[in-house]
């Protein structure tokens, strides 16, 4: 069972959500010290650290199992050197190429500063891809699509069978997608899931709202069978024009009654409150005869007369801290607009600069690659 | 009791900005990293001559307040936070966790006279530089992440455009410097989009601009720069050393070393590997009629190679003898027994309770 206590303040550890205590861990977090530690020390720190942000859900047998000592890097090709150039020259005169300068000239020549010649060529930085066959989870692709505003809320989503690849509902968060997978998620889900946080719950309503608000859903569940799709005869709202004209049908769906629709929002909530205050017996005795069970939807607050659906779409806020963790690894191709994403390939190191986002710097990396490669 | 002297009246050792930089933009930089201990309530802490110690059951184990967790994370939030929630950020620079990872440059740094050696390494720092790193970098200990560009939804529209103006994905690739698979993804995801429209289904507009909003974003241009797209795969096989002995006298190439390696040579292997023959033609100094006129000669050769091959494909999947049913379509083929299919009797595991077994693919 994995730990359910995961933002510690006195031990801070870097997780990978966008949790308030995790960016307070993550802003004060330093990495782990090697100074009078013996080797395995070393290691076994370094593997605590990094397991802790990558995959802490899971076991240490199931990351075993998974960990690839081989890592995966591309080099960039120029076609105009290749074009010129059959590579010959790299290992011509003695097998190492013609251009480097004599051995007597080598000592004379002034030491280049570190850090440009890091810069002019900089390594592939391997050891940071160690953790690579993590990122093809199906619940670390969901969070770093920026679908999910922690790798555990996504793996809810899987689990609740909220996620689809290609189309098809797969409930299981360690599928391993493959190259050219696309997966989704329902964009309200989304929308609620790295939008702010609504401001009313259900239970500070009071007992006449609560009233309407269950035959507004009542009503609009026996109208529309999906929570996401809406009529095609209204004209509605879409992509592209935000500002266009909400056909007063909508409201329907949000609570006020057909009969008493009005054009202007002042009078409809006007309407909504008289019918509120008209009804009060009524409801109440249907209720207490309870025909049938209740059922909260979890897109309640969208049935709500002053928060239509089309509002959700058109009034989205991030959530707090989402900038820090605002942007999308190259191997993912992300629609944001249908909350759609296409896994590319698999993560890559090239020079300068790998794949999968993580806090640690090369040492550490470089540490829990040989933890794990010791018993292969 | 006797008037003691209280911690709390002595000089304050917490971590202060400097007063010059307290107005910077830099502000973010120049902040010491790790504010755990950082405890400034000078104001409250003034020398009065009673105790001001709390009362014992304050003092209980249970109510100590230690600066670097509860308390330390109350006051992160109320002073520091404000200054990394920023959902709007201007100019689309996104804003990612910075603190300055170095205290000050170590190594030494010529000074004039007169000049405090601290303000010397502080102005010895090349502000821009580390501004521009921190600006792509999400974590600040680790160098080699960089958050990537995404492309804007103009660029995707252009994308779209193109393809169905009839050009392939390898050219269209090419010309807008983009993977190919990129530009694959990018057409999928483009028609379930206007799939959705035409349904009336909504889209999620607002949520799109505001991500962008907070993230580096290629736009659109008429030469766009966005990623490199003749990224070669580094191939297992070269991972181990090789020792083959050549004659020095003898060129040894590219395609010799893939023959030692048994593996294709580079030029074959890399994506967009014709443009090797364009530079090739370019440095021989063909004219741009005749290039055009190869590389158009060699984009019908590759749409009919492609064609063929799907015709192949599907003569092949017809061949043998197909019986629909209402869920499945069987595509019977002849095969002898025993060398197909699985051996009766080998239990499976994935009925078990508690064994789940994950589809490795979905199509």
């Amino acid at each position: 069972m994995a730990r359910t206590k995961i933002f510690a303040l006195k031990r801070p550890y870097p997780r990978q959500s966008w949790n308030k205590h995790a960016v307070y861990n993550l802003y004060r977090y330093r990495q782990p010290g090697t100074a009078n530690r013996t080797f395995y020390q070393q290691k076994f720190r370094a593997k605590q650290e990094t397991r802790r942000f990558h995959g802490e859900y899971l076991t240490e047998r199931k990351w075993n199992s998974m960990f690839r000592h081989t890592l995966r890097g591309v080099v960039s090709m120029d076609p105009a050197v290749m074009a010129r150039d059959d590579g010959s020259s790299v290992v011509s005169g003695r097998g190492s190429g013609t251009d480097e300068p004599p051995r007597r000239l080598i000592g004379t020549q002034e030491p280049e500063d570190e850090e440009l010649s890091g810069l002019r060529n900089p390594r592939i930085p391997f050891a940071q891809m160690t953790f690579a066959p993590l990122e093809r989870r199906l619940d670390t692709a969901v969070y770093r699509a920026l679908f999910a505003s922690s790798v555990r809320q996504a793996r809810m989503m899987c689990l609740h069978g909220k996620v689809m690849v290609n189309g098809i509902k797969v409930p299981h968060a360690g599928y391993m997608l493959n190259p050219g997978d696309m997966f989704s998620v329902d964009p309200l889900l989304v929308m609620s899931a790295i939008g702010e946080q609504g401001r009313s719950s259900f239970k500070k309503l009071s007992t006449q709202a609560k009233v309407d608000l269950q035959k507004a859903i009542e009503e609009g569940q026996s109208k529309t069978k999906s929570s996401t799709y809406l009529k095609a005869s209204n004209k509605k709202v879409l992509a592209g024009n935000a500002d266009a004209e909400v056909d007063t049908d909508t409201f329907t769906a949000a609570g006020v009654k057909p009969t008493e629709e009005a054009t202007e929002g002042t009078e409809s909530t006007e309407a909504a409150s008289t019918k509120a205050t008209k009804a009060e017996t009524q409801p109440e005795e249907e209720t207490s005869s309870g025909k049938k069970k209740f059922h909260l939807p979890s897109d309640w607050r969208t049935y709500l007369p002053k928060h239509p659906r089309w509002k959700i779409y058109d009034e989205w806020k991030p959530k707090r801290f989402m900038n820090l963790f605002a942007f999308v690894p190259r191997y993912l191709e992300v629609n944001h607009h249908i909350c759609h994403a296409v896994y590319l390939r698999h993560p890559v190191a090239r020079a300068g600069s790998a794949e999968v986002p993580n806090p640690f710097n090369h040492d550490t990396m470089q540490l829990a690659y040989n933890w794990y490669l010791r018993r292969r | 009791m006797p008037p003691r002297l209280r911690p709390s009246s002595l000089p304050s050792t917490s971590n202060v900005i400097p007063q010059s930089f307290s107005s910077s933009p830099l502000l973010p930089f120049l902040l010491p990293s790790h504010h755990i201990y950082t405890v400034i309530s000078s104001s409250s802490s003034s020398s009065r001559n009673f105790s001001t110690s709390k009362p014992a059951y304050r003092r209980a184990r249970g109510f100590e307040k230690t600066p670097g967790t509860r308390n330390g994370f109350i006051e992160w939030m109320a002073k520091y936070a404000p200054r990394y929630n920023v959902p709007n950020p201007t100019n689309n620079v996104p804003v990612y966790m910075t603190y300055q990872p170095r205290a000050l440059p170590s190594k030494k740094v010529e000074r004039a006279p007169g000049m405090s050696r601290k303000k010397a390494k502080l102005d010895s720092i090349d502000w821009d530089t580390a501004k521009e790193k921190s600006t792509l970098s999400p974590f600040p200990g680790n160098k080699s992440f960089k958050a990537h560009p995404v492309i804007s939804t103009e660029f995707r529209e252009q994308i779209d455009l193109r393809i169905k103006a009839g050009r392939s994905v390898r050219r269209v690739s090419a010309e807008l410097n983009c993977e190919l698979e990129r530009i694959a993804a990018v057409v999928r995801l483009k028609a379930i989009e206007n799939k959705w429209i035409e349904q009336g289904r909504p889209l999620c507009t607002e949520m799109q601009t505001r991500v962008h909003a907070m993230m580096p974003v290629t736009h659109y241009t008429t030469f766009p720069q966005h990623e490199s797209i003749t990224d070669l795969r580094i191939h297992p096989a070269t991972n181990n050393q090789l020792f083959l002995s050549v004659p020095e006298s003898m060129a040894f190439n590219r395609k010799d070393a893939s023959d030692a390696f048994g593996i294709l040579p580079a030029d074959v292997r890399m994506p967009h590997s014709e443009l090797i023959e364009v530079e090739r033609m370019k440095q021989a100094g063909v004219e741009v009629h005749e290039m055009i006129r190869i590389e158009t000669e060699r984009e019908n050769r590759e749409a009919e190679e492609l064609k063929e091959k799907r015709e192949r494909i599907e003569k092949r999947l017809k061949a043998g003898k197909v019986v629909e049913t209402e869920r499945f379509r069987f595509r019977l083929r002849p095969a002898t027994a025993g060398a197909v299919g699985h051996r009766y009797g080998v239990p499976a595991e994935d009925r078990k309770r508690g064994v789940n077994k994950i589809p490795t693919r979905v199509l």
